[in-house]
């Protein structure tokens, strides 16, 4: 038997299994794990849900927080992070995860323990390996990465002030916050800091990684990024920007800046957003 | 898209929409892409959490150019947590559980070997040698140029062949 005839009985293979997989529905995914849990704390998400919605109407825009570019925990176009202090213990985690999966309007949650926690740390501060140093598997803690596409700014702004009052909860941050990368806070209790620091766009490899969160931001967040010109702006003050990548960061931000009423359809915004997508994967190979 | 405002508050009664037809077509090519990068455990998880988010943001994935290239990223972004701290090792079970037909040791060989490619390598190759797709729809789906996509067929085709021990590609 050939090499090509055992891939394409490799992928009969694989296509039984995916089959085999789905009709016997072998396991929860992650999603419905956690809607699979029994709703004991409704209360917290009560609380929670009622502090986001006492408010009101929020305006449908938000500002853009003014922020230096550097890889976020948002890249993936996560909306919040709740960070989880490093002693709760898992019945302690649950009670917070489930509090989230009951608060209206989030829409995807996602638990980084703290082995997932460190690797995410290592993403993020990889330009920056004094900071991440502070960082261990017994300080650094949890974190929920949550999606709550349908929220505005605002709420979500008072979502995060709502967990924020969450015992064992140590901070909440919004894609919206000036937040860049996680670092070390002084010497203090272990898991209790969340601390912000910045990375210069100095380099071409620096402009390179934002280029391609940026990017990644944009293929993964329908709608307009809530700090797309702040993010624009940081790279076109670079001097490490090529000429060809300048040009597109331009042309992204000119279209980001025009009047929401001349804003284009969904579909040239994605055109511009893959066109953007097409500069990077060639400049930044 | 008139509908917009009907479909985000809820008012979408079935999968009339072009959803389904969405699952049936792209959504297929998905999964098999996500299974192919990350396994059949992880990789069918974040297929099916991708699809939850897809269906939840359906106007604005139906308006967009290449959804399942989206649809992909997203399941991406839900594996890449779960896949740090999983072993790479049995990627792809040998033994189909709803089965007793044993498949062929040359095989299982081969699902061993695959799983040791780097996961861009093994996507590449199982997309377009296991599962027939065009290079330009493999392409689109991993958000690379066609020629990335040759190149990432022909080094991993070319690892398979090592660790294997073949030579031909008739």
């Amino acid at each position: 038997m050939t090499l090509d005839e055992l891939l394409r009985e490799a992928g009969d293979h694989v296509d039984r299994l995916i089959d085999a997989r789905r009709s016997v529905a072998a396991r929860p995914s992650h999603a419905r794990r956690w809607m699979a849990v029994a709703a004991a704390l409704v209360v917290l998400a009560g609380v929670a849900a009622l502090l986001v919605h006492r408010a009101g109407p929020a305006p449908a825009a938000s500002v853009p927080t003014p922020t230096t570019a550097a890889p976020t925990l948002f890249d993936d176009g996560t909306d919040m992070v709740v960070f989880v202090h490093a002693g709760a213990s898992p019945d302690q985690v649950q009670l917070i995860g489930d509090a989230l999966q009951e608060t209206a309007g989030v829409a995807v949650i996602e638990y980084l323990d703290p082995a997932a926690s460190l690797a995410e740390a290592r993403r993020v501060l990889a330009n920056d390996p004094a900071a991440l140093q502070a960082f261990t598997m017994e300080n650094i803690g949890s974190m929920f990465k949550v999606s709550a596409p349908s929220l505005s700014g605002d709420e979500l702004q008072q979502l995060a002030d709502a967990f924020k009052a969450l015992p064992n909860v140590t901070d909440v941050r919004t894609a919206a916050d000036p937040i860049l990368v996680p670092s070390p806070a002084p010497p203090g209790p272990p898991g209790t800091q969340t601390t912000l620091a910045s990375l210069p766009l100095d380099t071409q490899a620096a402009v390179c990684a934002e280029l391609r969160d940026l990017a990644f931001d944009g293929l993964s967040t329908p709608g307009r990024l809530p700090n797309l010109e702040a993010r624009l702006q940081a790279l076109l003050a670079s001097e490490a920007l090529t000429p060809e990548q300048r040009t597109a960061v331009q042309q992204l931000l000119d279209l980001a800046q025009l009047p929401s009423g001349q804003y284009p359809d969904a579909t040239a915004a994605n055109d511009a957003t893959f066109g953007f997508i097409d500069m990077v994967t060639s400049t930044c190979s | 898209m008139a509908d917009d405002a009907t479909d985000r508050l809820g008012g979408r009664p079935d999968g009339s929409d072009g959803f389904d037809a969405f699952v049936q077509g792209d959504g297929a090519r998905v999964r098999r892409a996500l299974v192919a990068y990350y396994g059949l455990d992880v990789g069918s998880d974040a297929a099916d959490d991708a699809m939850a988010v897809a269906w939840e943001r359906w106007p604005q994935l139906s308006a967009m150019a290449n959804p399942a290239g989206y649809v992909f990223r997203v399941g991406q972004s839900k594996a890449r947590p779960h896949v740090r701290w999983r072993s790479r090792r049995g990627l792809f079970p040998a033994a189909d559980p709803t089965t007793t037909d044993a498949d062929s040791a040359a095989v299982v060989d081969l699902l061993r070997a695959l799983g040791d490619l780097p996961a861009d390598q093994r996507a590449a190759v199982m997309l377009v040698k296991s599962f027939g797709y065009p290079h330009r729809e493999v392409a689109e789906l991993l958000n690379v140029s066609e020629t990335a996509v040759n190149n990432m067929v022909h080094r991993g085709v070319q690892r398979l062949r090592g660790a294997l021990e073949v030579s031909d590609d008739a």
